[in-house]
């Protein structure tokens, strides 16, 4: 069943357009890598469908219904989850505060905060921790988590590793099990093409805000990625 | 031991400058402004509670009852209808905004009620003018005891609803970050109509105590304006227990200037306030409005 369509999506900055008619669609259940070059539009595409970006041009529909004029605190409550890049946590809440806040309005489904808390040890012994005092693989596990509470039927992470430690990366990577576990839709955008691929069951790249590639990761080679990546074949060494 | 009296007095009148000060410093706190009607809409809420009072021979205490609800619900559609849409105007805009509706405020009340001053005392009873005699030249009114109590008890129970509620802390995660809590399904522009509802409730109950305690008119909303930015500023911008000290600190300054001359009184008050905006903690109130957030 297809959870989420994006039909012909524009989106813009000022003069800037980021995303230039968009379309596709994910089936529930569905683990999607969205990559692309730096300013290639995949936060702006995000943020789009999150509602906290205004639509130019197109339609976006979720779960049979379209979301244009459905503010982004209602389209949380419809089963839509954001993870922002830079995580953007509460820093005057504690991780718990962090994850009741998000809880209030959350739809029903297994997501709470003990259930949470379960599925995330880590963040067990630091639920009394003010946010601004996690480290950066900390606060991106508490954001997923956060995310959690609401209940999403689709959950949206932008920049899954960005500026984390190898590490902080593994960790990050393990909550992706539990999402997966789940059966969360996930729309990540993850500039580590190789987590992206392993971690994805397909992937779309960006390319100046239009589709230069959407295929399953598996059977995937290296130059059509590459080539849709950068725009271009790379030449082969002699 | 007339200085001993004066520190007491100012405390008491710092309790109403702190009432006056705290739905200022919840709006400034929440959502960045500073509303400029403040002390306009303290002055709607003490006409309304007199007009309840001569019409149907209550006390302005029982008028209360009807008047905080009515002024409930116009503080959260003064947010809907109209600060809303300046919030979305840049920070200067519910600054115009908030000018324009005090100007508008005013205007009104001066059509609808004249010039004429008016007081609440006489309605209040003995309240109004009773007060135990602890020594010869010490006393407490009831009135006094009474407007910081409400004053304590206003800011206390702001204060736990604020740390302790689902409510409180969706309040404080859009002070935060409103973008960030609309996108964990805080609906942001509801939180601020609330803010501004209970801003607008405790301006009334401020404005009923001024009413009983002096006289107030149309055009007396500025001046209690000044009070209530200068408590809010000494006691340190959105800190709620912060504007409770502040408002005392005014207080007291007010009344020990009038203790050394009576022309003194108001000139004192201001005094310590520029103090307070020139010492580092002051500087740090300038550096909040440079970075946007508490140096």
């Amino acid at each position: 069943m297809t959870l989420l369509r994006v039909e012909n999506v524009e989106a813009r900055h000022g003069l800037l357009q980021a995303v230039r008619g968009v379309t596709f669609g994910v089936t529930e259940g569905e683990i999607l890598a969205l990559i692309g070059a730096n300013g290639a539009g995949k936060t702006t595409l995000l943020r789009t469908v999150a509602g906290a970006h205004p639509l130019s041009g197109g339609l976006i529909s979720y779960d049979g219904s379209y979301l244009t004029g459905v503010p982004a605190h209602r389209r949380v409550r419809r089963g839509i989850a954001y993870v922002p890049e830079g995580r953007r946590l509460f820093p005057e809440f504690t991780v718990e505060e962090n994850l009741l806040v998000a809880g209030r309005r959350a739809r029903s489904g297994r997501w709470n905060l003990t259930t949470v808390l379960e599925a995330f040890p880590a963040l067990q012994p630091l639920r009394g921790r003010l946010a601004s005092r996690l480290s950066g693989g900390q606060q991106q596990a508490t954001a997923i988590a956060r995310a959690l509470m609401t209940n999403p039927r689709l959950l949206l992470i932008d920049e899954v590793s960005l500026g984390l430690s190898p590490k902080a990366v593994e960790e990050v990577y393990a909550c992706m099990t539990v999402l997966r576990e789940s059966g969360t839709t996930v729309i990540l955008v993850e500039q580590d093409l190789g987590r992206a691929l392993s971690t994805a069951g397909r992937v779309i790249c960006l390319l100046e805000g239009r589709i230069a590639l959407d295929a399953k990761t598996e059977g995937l080679t290296r130059d059509e990625v590459v080539t849709a990546y950068f725009g271009f074949h790379q030449a082969r060494p002699a | 031991m007339n200085w001993v009296n004066a520190v007491i007095q100012g405390v008491l009148l710092g309790g109403l400058y702190a009432l006056f000060a705290c739905g200022l410093s919840l709006m400034f706190g929440v959502m960045r402004i500073i509303n400029l009607a403040h002390g306009d809409i303290a002055v709607l809420g003490a006409f309304l509670v007199w007009s309840l009072t001569v019409h149907t021979g209550i006390g302005p205490f029982w008028a209360l009852v009807p008047a905080l609800p009515i002024m409930l619900i116009l503080g959260y559609v003064l947010h809907r209808t109209v600060l809303a849409r300046s919030l979305r105007g840049g920070p200067l805009t519910p600054l115009l905004t908030t000018f324009g509706l005090a100007i508008v405020i005013q205007n009104a009340l001066l059509q609808a009620y004249n010039p004429d001053v008016r007081s609440l005392g006489g309605a209040a009873g003995d309240i109004a003018t009773g007060s135990w005699r602890i020594t010869g030249q010490i006393s407490l009114s009831y009135l006094g005891v009474l407007i910081l109590a409400t004053a304590v008890l206003v800011l206390g129970g702001l204060q736990l609803m604020l740390r302790r509620t689902a409510f409180g802390r969706e309040m404080r995660a859009t002070a935060q970050d409103a973008d960030t809590a609309t996108l964990v399904g805080v609906p942001a522009s509801s939180v601020y109509a609330r803010a501004t509802a209970i801003a607008v409730a405790t301006a009334t109950l401020a404005g009923v105590f001024l009413g009983v305690r002096s006289i107030f008119d149309a055009s007396s909303g500025p001046t209690q304006l000044i009070f209530a930015f200068e408590a809010v500023v000494i006691g340190g911008l959105g800190s709620l227990w912060g504007t409770l000290w502040g408002g005392m600190v005014l207080g007291v300054a007010q009344t020990i200037g009038a203790t050394i001359d009576p022309q003194y009184s108001i000139l004192a008050g201001h005094l310590v306030f520029l103090i307070v905006l020139a010492s580092p903690h002051g500087r740090s109130l300038l550096g909040y409005r440079r970075e946007g957030r508490p140096a």
